[in-house]
């Protein structure tokens, strides 16, 4: 827990929350109280205060609870009449036991023969929009509630959805999606990026015409294209994919699966498309936002033909290129990787240099700089040269001014490979993306 | 009991807003336990006067005028003392509640994002008091803080996530 949250809070300054916060923890002793009660009275903004202060307790109640709404347990109760089975959650949330025993009665008196399907409103919220417009219900506003059970096409824009289980999640144009319980969602086509960080969210799934895809972690997203091909990629955590025959995989953070309409397998892919992770781009605030995409095109990087010893892995987002005054224009028809680059640190300079033309030359670090991986290169006794390379995922610290380490990431380094074939000396960069470390 | 006319669209409508009723009535009671037998007759009075209801008006503002009268009658039972506030402050807090419950879906979705922000530390204290009801004094062990220190800085979470609720909406708003 944070130092610089001291034990010895100024209660002069606000006397009136804490004594309130007191009270909601029922703590509070009778003078508190009587204090408490004399300045609700006297003062009108303190009244104000109050309101908003048991607002946010009260919502904090219902986050952290069982959803009041709940389809399984109204249809046991709409069969099995007799008696309502104990669900302490629902009790612990104020469902009043009049209320249950009444719709007992009410079940038992009016449907007592053939057992019916109540609507059922899984309370999914829209909370966020972009010219988000569909097909029957038009545009989509903020704070409007979707109808359960019911397909939407959105034609244009995107949406974004809170289910009362905390989770989010985010369609893109154009999609056809069905909100189906409280903690799942259909999609036949589109894109979904799904946001996962509450208990009651864990086991949030995705139908898809592969499969089902159900959250086992924080952060995923499922494309499906026109064909029918359902793909799914894991940013953070894992994900459970399932085929019709009930076969499950597990998909971990960084790794990508494809499951062909028909065919009821998952198979490993490499990436996603553009869109895909154009929708990343655009809504990384919300969704993560140390997240730093690898851009879909050949990522090529020079390196020092005979260099023994180490080289590192750069990720530079203010651009190399623009610190390298005679960069030839040349290159770039070379797919020279924009933003990564492998370098040097000269220990007799005490420098850090950067292949140009075939010669190191030094670059000032930029404060936003990240070494991602050491490339140790050594001789073997066949005079060709090794190289052997270490991620600095999980782990974080500075070299030589730099700072190194990222959170997690699916990127890697092709020594020896450039535009596509093997090339001694140079490296290419494969995978979609890394994140950073929280600062 | 007497005899019920209760439809499909009152039980969802009733399930459906338990929830803003809670909030409105802890406003009005600033007591739990008060709240939670308060709701209990309010759902009851509202099952047995269920034909009373016109469907198509809103229900929460109907569900809300009778949990008022419960709360009246509360106040007129207990003990003059124990009561948070007199009838005509009462009033205020009434209406005052019922006006913020209409940005309700708004502020739950607010803070659902706002929780989000807080440090994993806070989260998880949030966690504690809420989902786990732990007792103040466990939280505060389990911390190694005092009691004093967890108070007060459960306080400054809920004050923190205000601002934040507050700030989101204005901002969604474009104030």
């Amino acid at each position: 827990m944070s130092n610089s949250q001291t034990d010895e809070a100024p209660l002069e300054e606000d006397a009136l929350g804490k004594m309130l916060s007191l009270h909601l923890d029922s703590k509070i002793s009778a003078e508190q109280f009587s204090q408490l009660k004399d300045s609700l009275e006297a003062n009108e903004s303190a009244r104000d205060f109050y309101i908003e202060f048991i607002a946010v307790h009260s919502q904090l109640e219902q986050i952290h609870k069982a959803p009041f709404s709940n389809k399984e347990y109204l249809n046991e109760l709409l069969q099995v009449p007799e008696a309502p089975t104990k669900r302490p959650y629902l009790l612990m949330m104020g469902l009043p036991a009049a209320l249950l025993v009444a719709i007992c009665i009410w079940i038992g008196s009016q449907l007592p023969d053939k057992p019916a399907e109540i609507p059922v409103d899984y309370q999914v919220t829209v909370s966020d929009t972009y010219q988000a417009f569909t097909k029957h219900d038009g545009l989509l506003n903020i704070g409007q509630k979707l109808k359960s059970n019911t397909p939407y096409r959105l034609e244009s824009g995107q949406v974004e959805l809170l289910f009362l289980t905390g989770v989010k999640v985010l369609i893109s144009a154009p999609a056809h999606f069905e909100v189906i319980g409280e903690n799942e969602i259909d999609l036949s086509a589109g894109i979904l990026i799904a946001k996962v960080t509450t208990a009651k969210g864990k086991g949030f799934t995705v139908r898809t015409p592969g499969g089902p895809v159900l959250d086992l972690g924080t952060l995923f997203g499922v494309e499906i294209e026109s064909s029918g091909t359902s793909n799914v990629q894991v940013f953070k955590g894992e994900v459970e994919l399932a085929n019709s025959r009930g076969a499950k995989k597990i998909l971990s953070e960084g790794k990508i699966l494809r499951g062909k309409a028909g065919q009821d397998q998952w198979q490993p892919a490499k990436r996603l498309s553009r869109k895909f992770y154009s929708v990343i781009q655009k809504n990384k605030q919300a969704l993560t936002p140390n997240i730093v995409l690898v851009p879909d095109a050949e990522n090529n990087m020079f390196g020092a033909d005979e260099h023994i010893g180490k080289s590192y892995l750069l990720y530079s987002p203010a651009s190399l290129r623009d610190q390298i005054v005679n960069f030839e224009k040349k290159d770039q028809r070379l797919n020279i990787s924009t933003n990564f680059a492998v370098v040097y640190f000269n220990e007799t300079s005490r420098s850090w240099q950067f292949l140009v033309q075939e010669t190191l030359m030094p670059f000032v670090p930029d404060a936003t700089d990240l070494l991602l991986a050491t490339i140790e290169s050594t001789a073997t006794n066949n005079d060709s040269i090794k190289k052997t390379i270490t991620y600095f995922s999980g782990t974080r610290g500075t070299i030589h001014g730099i700072s190194y380490g990222f959170q997690s990431g699916d990127i890697q380094v092709l020594p020896d490979h450039f535009l596509g074939q093997a090339n001694q000396g140079d490296f290419s960069l494969v995978g979609t993306f890394f994140i950073r470390n929280p600062d | 009991m007497s005899q019920m006319i209760v439809t499909e669209e009152l039980i969802l409508n009733l399930i459906d807003c338990q929830g803003k009723l809670y909030s409105y009535v802890l406003s009005l009671t600033g007591n739990r336990n008060d709240t939670h037998d308060i709701l209990q007759e309010t759902n009851k009075i509202i099952l047995e006067k269920a034909a009373e209801y016109t469907p198509g008006t809103s229900f929460s503002a109907w569900a809300s005028k009778i949990a008022y009268y419960k709360v009246l009658a509360y106040q007129r039972d207990a003990a003059r003392e124990s009561l948070l506030f007199n009838v005509e402050i009462l009033q205020e807090i009434s209406e005052k509640s019922l006006s913020k419950s209409k940005q309700n879906d708004r502020r739950l979705g607010s803070l659902f994002h706002c929780i989000e922000q807080l440090s994993d530390d806070n989260q998880k204290l949030l966690k504690q008091r809420y989902e786990e009801e732990m007792s103040l004094e466990e939280i505060a062990s389990f911390w190694g803080r005092t009691y004093n220190g967890i108070t007060s800085l459960l306080y400054r979470v809920r004050l923190a996530l205000i601002d934040c609720v507050d700030k989101t909406l204005q901002l969604e708003d474009g104030a």
